[in-house]
């Protein structure tokens, strides 16, 4: 996050739609665009996890971005997406509303802030043009426990 | 404690004098090598951990991680017959537990010592490596006046210790160099070496074995397509007959890659009873059961560590000396079993002795005195057991060579812990006791029974499962309008409904189901689900690095259709549908 000039690297973000909010999350964390598929429900687990489904031979969680961002659920449209992640051993699926696109933004034009009362979930980015787009903190939003923790012994 | 000292000097004469060794004769070569990794790997770990030992505060755990380090070195060692390491992971032990209690600072010249003894096991494990391929192993230079400092340090003596010069093994780096010239290669011939094992990491062959699963799912489902029926197309489905034996074998030698059978693990847990037996003097008989069991290559290099801890506290704490066992009109030679099942989809692992079992109300007294639990505490039997895991807790009146430091099963449990396993103990007091550990296939195929339950599918380990029944009207006790339990040869079990367990909708009826009668005795019970769809073999797959442990369910499976399928934990599910019940009564 530093903007150490030196590196020029253009980064590229997947965007996305959530309610009327779009988001965005860092191209190199995902794998694939998936269209929906079904999902086998996963007990004990908080609302938002829709459950599983298998990606290229791994288990991995679907979350539903409506659900998990605090937004009633809503019926799956012609354009509801998920979006396949494989993050720093983490590895999930995120059910979204619609893929909007893909920017690619030089790193200096980039700054993150992080938007206080939202659980820290989303960082900001502010782009020099167009709308500012929420980073996901995506190690947050995929860590799933169960929901009622069995006291430990 | 006070009375710590090392063995004695005499015994420091018989081996160490010497400046070349060969290898033992009966040194395993291929423990030796495992033995060679893993320290390697531990002490990189270890030498991490004390970076910042000069920041250390006591319960940081970095002193804990090396002192662990040094015993479980040592253990091995002495297994293996590494004197030279052996030796010096004693001292460096003995020193780290004075730091430990506060006796001596650990700080300056006891943090060097240490930083110099982890420097030192990295030429050892060197030579032991050369010694594999039948050299003399040769003893580094430094060696013994680091061994003779350690013991220095532990008798209180710190001022005479390091010469504070950073790096003092510099000056006789040449020394070490001349006797390398001097170095005699055995006449043994290289055709003669043992092929060094490969080391693949464990994640690629995970990989690798996911990907092919998929290819056998996915094979299945283009296998069931109508089109290799219809007769002009008999070519193609003869072609893809044969790709779909290609990748079943392709399947199975992946699996076969990972799966080792328990032998190697049994073998050298006996060799090491062995052995203590001679250096003890207690005369100790070990029986194995179930070594042909098959376990992931993973799961059984952990369980070396842990089950040679257990052997070597029975034999050393546990069992009696033979006159002692005499008295108590037992047979003269103990006898420990170590013995393995599958039960309920996971690896059970046993190992009992016949020795004096565990001194309850001795433990009790020692947790007070050592402050782990308050002197006016209520424990049960259990909880009292439970105590010999903690970290640092001993009852050991006096350390030997073998053990008595009380890190032992401390380590032992967290060994398996590692491994997503338990580890419980009973004890009969002066009969003996047993450790269980119970460890989930890291990676398996099991037999399974795909149920419905409402709209949902879970798979049933077949194991648990001791008879299927289509209940009639009378076999269905009722209590308060409910049915609550079922009559399964005129014996009353609690019928349990899977879909209680896991919210799932739509329960069906408890007389159009069919019931799976799982447990025996006490445990047993029935579980009732809707229907049962197949049965077969399942892959299974972890749930995912993203999902914590979710209750009553032990892994995954991928369907032919592709669809992810839960495999249940019977012991959890029906723990759930019980605690349901009591919510309900109170």
């Amino acid at each position: 996050m530093s903007q150490s000039a030196s590196v020029t690297t253009t980064l590229h973000f997947l965007t996305f739609c959530v309610g009327t909010r779009e988001y965005a999350v860092n191209a190199i964390e995902v794998d694939q665009v998936l269209v929906p598929q079904p999902v086998t429900r996963l007990p004990h687990t908080p609302a938002y996890v829709l459950g599983v489904i298998t990606q290229r031979g791994q288990v991995m969680p679907v979350i539903d971005l409506r659900r998990r961002l605090g937004l009633p659920p809503a019926e799956p449209t012609r354009e509801t997406s998920m979006i396949a992640i494989r993050t720093k051993g983490l590895a999930g699926s995120l059910l979204v509303d619609r893929i909007t696109g893909f920017i690619s933004v030089a790193p200096q034009d980039v700054s993150f802030e992080n938007v206080a009362g939202n659980d820290s979930l989303v960082a900001a980015i502010a782009l020099p043009t167009g709308s500012p787009k929420g980073v996901l903190n995506l190690q947050r939003l995929m860590t799933i426990h169960e929901e009622t923790p069995r006291p430990s012994l | 404690m006070a009375d710590r000292k090392p063995p004695s000097a005499t015994q420091q004469q018989d081996d160490l004098g010497t400046s070349t060794l060969p290898l033992p004769k009966d040194a395993d070569l291929e423990f030796v090598g495992k033995f060679i990794i893993e320290s390697r790997r531990n002490l990189r770990e270890v030498s991490i951990a004390v970076e910042g030992f000069d920041d250390y505060t006591v319960g940081s755990g970095a002193l804990e991680s090396v002192q662990r380090f040094f015993h479980t070195t040592k253990a091995n060692a002495a297994a293996l017959y590494l004197k030279w390491i052996e030796r010096l992971a004693h001292e460096a032990e003995a020193l780290l537990e004075q730091a430990h209690d506060g006796e001596i600072s650990w700080r300056g010249p006891c943090a060097e010592a240490v930083f110099q003894t982890l420097y030192m096991m990295e030429h050892l494990l060197a030579e032991a490596e050369s010694g594999l391929s039948g050299r003399k192993m040769r003893r580094p230079g430094g060696y013994a006046e680091l061994l003779q400092q350690l013991s220095r340090m532990s008798g209180g003596d710190l001022e005479s210790a390091v010469p504070s010069s950073p790096q003092p093994q510099a000056g006789r780096e040449p020394a070490t160099s001349g006797v390398s010239g001097a170095l005699q290669e055995s006449p043994s011939s290289p055709g003669e070496m043992t092929r060094p094992p490969i080391s693949v990491p464990a994640e690629k062959l995970d990989r690798l074995l996911e990907v092919i699963g998929e290819m056998v799912t996915k094979r299945s489902a283009i296998l069931q397509n109508p089109l290799f029926r219809r007769p002009e197309n008999a070519d193609l489905g003869r072609q893809m007959s044969q790709i779909s034996k290609l990748v079943q074998e392709s399947h199975q030698l992946t699996m076969s890659l990972r799966m080792v059978r328990l032998k190697r693990v049994f073998a050298q847990v006996s060799r090491y009873v062995r052995d203590l037996s001679v250096r003890t003097g207690k005369s100790v008989v070990i029986e194995t059961i179930g070594e042909q069991i098959e376990v992931d290559r993973g799961v059984a290099d952990s369980l070396g560590d842990p089950l040679l801890h257990l052997v070597r506290n029975a034999v050393d704490h546990g069992i009696e000396t033979p006159e002692e066992r005499e008295r108590s009109g037992k047979p003269l030679s103990a006898t420990i079993r170590l013995s393995a099942a599958i039960v309920d989809g996971n690896i059970r692992i046993e190992l009992r002795d016949d020795g004096r079992g565990l001194d309850r109300n001795r433990i009790l007294s020692k947790a007070v005195t050592s402050g782990f639990v308050a002197p006016n505490a209520l424990l049960g039997d259990q909880e009292v057991l439970r105590l010999i895991f903690a970290p640092g807790f001993s009852t050991a009146t006096k350390v030997t060579s073998l053990s008595g430091r009380g890190v032992g099963l401390d380590a032992v449990r967290r060994s398996v812990e590692s491994m997503r396993g338990r580890i419980t103990v009973t004890s009969l007091p002066g009969g003996g006791c047993t450790f269980q550990l119970l460890i989930p296939p890291a990676l398996a195929v099991i037999d399974g029974m795909l149920v419905r339950v409402g709209n949902e599918r879970y798979i049933v380990p077949s194991a648990t499962v001791l008879e299927v029944l289509r209940p009639r009207r009378s076999d269905v006790g009722q209590l308060g309008g409910k049915v609550e339990f079922a009559m399964v040869r005129n014996k009353a079990l609690p019928l349990i409904p899977v879909s209680e367990a896991f919210g799932a909708p739509e329960a069906g009826d408890p007389l159009c189901g069919l019931w799976l009668v799982t447990g025996s005795g006490e445990e047993a019970c029935v579980l009732l689900v809707d229907e049962l769809l197949d049965r077969n073999e399942f892959v299974v797959k972890p749930l995912g690095s993203s999902v914590g442990k979710i209750r009553g369910i032990s892994g995954t499976t991928v369907l032919g259709d592709g669809t992810v399928c839960l495999i249940l934990d019977i012991g959890e599910t029906i723990s759930l549908v019980r605690r349901e019940g009591e919510h309900r009564h109170a």
